[in-house]
């Protein structure tokens, strides 16, 4: 994601020299963008498609606490096309992760993407942390079999 | 006196030891855990040793008619192998330490005055021989995992000292995350020792794994566990993965885990030269990138087996597959990852469907993937399937007509030459365009995200035995790579505004030996033209 940014944010600058960015592999996923807005009752979420899809299903659910009103099917389509733009609101209440699932089939290959949005105070995880010869480690407990 | 013993010194010597006493822990028989230790540096393993075993729980990601999940009822119990493992005080000062061995098995002598101790390993994993080190680390706070096992009693050595650690998913959720460190670091000594398999002398570099429970699927600040998705950096020496239940967790899905490894030998021991970034499904892709993700995919399946499995959702209860064996709704093309998967795990399975009718092995996987290291053309398809045609002749056949099914010509060389497919554009063929002294004129499309097919261009020549230099002319910014066998021997990469833009590079080269330029597109326009020649 990142090399993307340096591309996107880089711009061209006389007598300057380009950046090499920095590279990092990804996990394969669908040709879109998604941004959220926050509203009073819960976000507003845009989704531009960036390459066809079919059999397409949209998902939201709210996890880390975040409850979101309304069945986590959210759109189902039989099919999308390169720049369809989908608007919908999804209604909420305290505070988490806001989560995105999208599957369908995209240019004949079948997949999913997961995407997440942090909304309000997300409580973070409580993992345990010791103190070994002054180096700390974190975890839980094992159980004696 | 104070006796400690650090068992620690020597993972090899260790291994051998702990084996032995492993098979004692066999035999339930509590006296066998005297020391029974041949080894001749004895002064440091001698005395009263406490010995057990530590287990982990992974719940394996399993799909079928009701969808693609992890299943927490019948998860995996597996040895935590190889893993550092210390017997605390009170205090937390380690009396004595080691690794556990290959069963998990652990070993540890101490004679001192202490009534009980804590026992507490780390997600931390060193192979005999410094073949390869795993740590796994939290990205949010730069703190190694590990767990606690219990407390033991000191006053007499035991046996039979086994723990298990477990997956912590209770009643619909998390109560813990116990295990899930070490199913991640036990994934990097699984594919570690698929290749050591075949080349038991081989070491690649120290592996950190950056996970945490906060690792979701956002962008941002990783520190904050934004990570976007689980990914290999090479400029770190470390994969992030992610890890937020109830979104997306990749700590259990083995594929997606053992995919970021074969990124990371790729970029140690064998070649990559993707740019990185998305690679959405079915998209019309780089060829570096096509082969790049689509051969960690191959290595995943391969050493893991079965279906590529990547769950999500709401109690990790959903996700999806992707059976590499299954050639439907493949889009054939040396841009295609899903080509690239197909005709990796064709070529080099045991299953032979009909069209399929190479079976080439493990060993000659490994052996054609560390072999792209000194390729003369980029990583891609063609210099692959080149390379692997080229140490199998008797399956010439059958890898063309592997190229043929997933829509490639059969494969002349490393460059592709010959090639007809051209990816919806006709300007993408050649593949590699030769350039000599008078200019070349290549089109390129800079609609395109950067690392897909048309964005850039790649251009070859000849060593001559002298300085050579290229220089490419264009109306958009352009800039150029000059590669020989995957080392970037020079770059030019100015902003242009502008034109004409020129860029040059040049170096000295060898009379014979194949050269590489990418010429890499940072114009707008949808077909805008770079001269390129050499000097």
């Amino acid at each position: 994601m990142i090399f993307w940014l340096f591309l996107a944010c880089g711009g061209k600058q006389p007598g300057a020299t380009r950046v090499d960015p920095v590279e990092q592999t990804e996990k394969q996923g669908v040709a879109m963008r998604v941004e959220r807005v926050a509203t009073a009752t819960g976000s507003d979420l845009e989704i531009t498609f960036l390459g066809d899809g079919e059999a397409v299903l949209l998902e939201a659910w709210g996890a880390s606490g975040l409850l979101v009103e309304g069945e986590r099917a959210r759109w189902e389509r039989g099919s999308v096309h390169t720049g369809e733009v989908l608007r919908f609101s999804v209604p909420h209440t305290g505070d988490g992760d806001l989560a995105l699932r999208i599957a369908g089939r995209w240019n004949g290959e079948e997949g999913e993407d997961v995407r997440s949005f942090t909304v309000g105070k997300r409580e973070a995880t409580e993992v345990p942390v010791r103190t070994v010869d002054g180096e700390k480690v974190k975890g839980w407990t094992a159980t004696p079999r | 006196m104070l006796l400690l013993a650090l068992l620690a010194c020597d993972p090899d010597e260790l291994d051998a030891f702990l084996e032995v006493d492993a098979d004692a822990d066999a035999d339930a028989d509590a006296d066998s855990d005297v020391d029974t230790d041949t080894d001749s540096d004895a002064d440091t393993d001698v005395g009263p040793a406490w010995t057990g075993t530590v287990t982990f729980q992974a719940p394996p990601p399993v799909c079928d008619f009701s969808g693609c999940r992890l299943d927490y009822a019948n998860p995996r119990v597996l040895p935590v192998r190889h893993h550092r493992i210390a017997l605390l005080d009170g205090q937390g000062s380690i009396l004595t330490e080691g690794f556990t061995d290959t069963n998990g098995g652990f070993r540890l002598v101490y004679d001192g005055p202490e009534a009980s101790g804590t026992l507490q390993v780390w997600a931390h994993a060193e192979l005999p021989g410094e073949a390869a080190s795993v740590t796994v680390t939290d990205n949010t706070d730069g703190i190694d995992w590990g767990a606690e096992l219990g407390t033991i009693d000191l006053s007499a050595p035991t046996g039979g000292n086994d723990f298990l650690i477990e997956h912590g998913y209770q009643n619909g959720g998390y109560q813990h995350r116990a295990s899930g460190p070490f199913a991640v670091s036990d994934s990097v000594l699984q594919a570690t020792e698929a290749w050591l398999a075949v080349r038991p002398t081989g070491s690649l570099p120290h592996l950190t794994v950056f996970w945490s429970p906060e690792n979701r699927p956002e962008s941002g600040d990783e520190a904050l566990g934004q990570i976007g998705t689980s990914f290999w950096r090479e400029s770190e020496d470390a994969i992030y993965l992610l890890g937020a239940a109830d979104i997306d967790t990749d700590e259990f899905d083995r594929h997606v885990m053992l995919h970021e490894w074969t990124h990371s030998f790729q970029d140690r021991a064998s070649r990559s030269d993707g740019p990185g970034g998305s690679h959405p499904y079915g998209a019309i892709l780089d060829p570096r990138t096509a082969w790049s993700e689509g051969s960690a995919t191959v290595m995943a399946v391969m050493i893991e087996g079965g279906a590529y499995i990547d769950t999500t959702g709401v109690g990790q209860q959903d996700g999806f597959d992707n059976d590499i064996e299954d050639d439907s709704g493949a889009v054939p093309g040396w841009w295609s990852e899903r080509a690239v998967q197909r005709w990796g795990k064709d070529a080099f399975d045991s299953t032979n469907e009909p069209g399929d009718t190479v079976s080439l092995s493990m060993a000659d996987l490994w052996g054609a993937l560390e072999g792209e290291a000194d390729e003369p053309a980029l990583a891609t398809l063609f210099s692959f399937a080149n390379r692997v045609a080229e140490a199998h002749p008797g399956s010439a056949g059958g890898l063309d007509a592997l190229s043929t099914r997933f829509g490639l010509q059969p494969v002349q060389d490393a460059f592709g030459t010959g090639e007809t497919a051209d990816g919806g554009w006709t300007y993408n063929l050649p593949v590699y365009t030769p350039i000599t002294s008078t200019p070349t004129t290549l089109h390129l499309d800079g609609t395109l995200t950067s690392n897909r097919l048309g964005r850039h261009r790649f251009v070859r020549f000849t060593g001559t035995g002298g300085t050579v230099t290229v220089t490419a002319t264009s109306q958009e910014d352009v800039d150029l790579r000059l590669f020989h066998r995957g080392d970037q021997l020079d770059s030019a990469r100015n902003y242009c505004t502008s034109p004409p833009c020129t860029e040059t590079v040049s170096a000295p080269t060898t009379a014979g030996e194949d050269y590489v330029v990418v010429v890499e597109g940072y114009g707008d326009g949808a077909d805008y033209t770079a001269d390129v020649r050499t000097n």
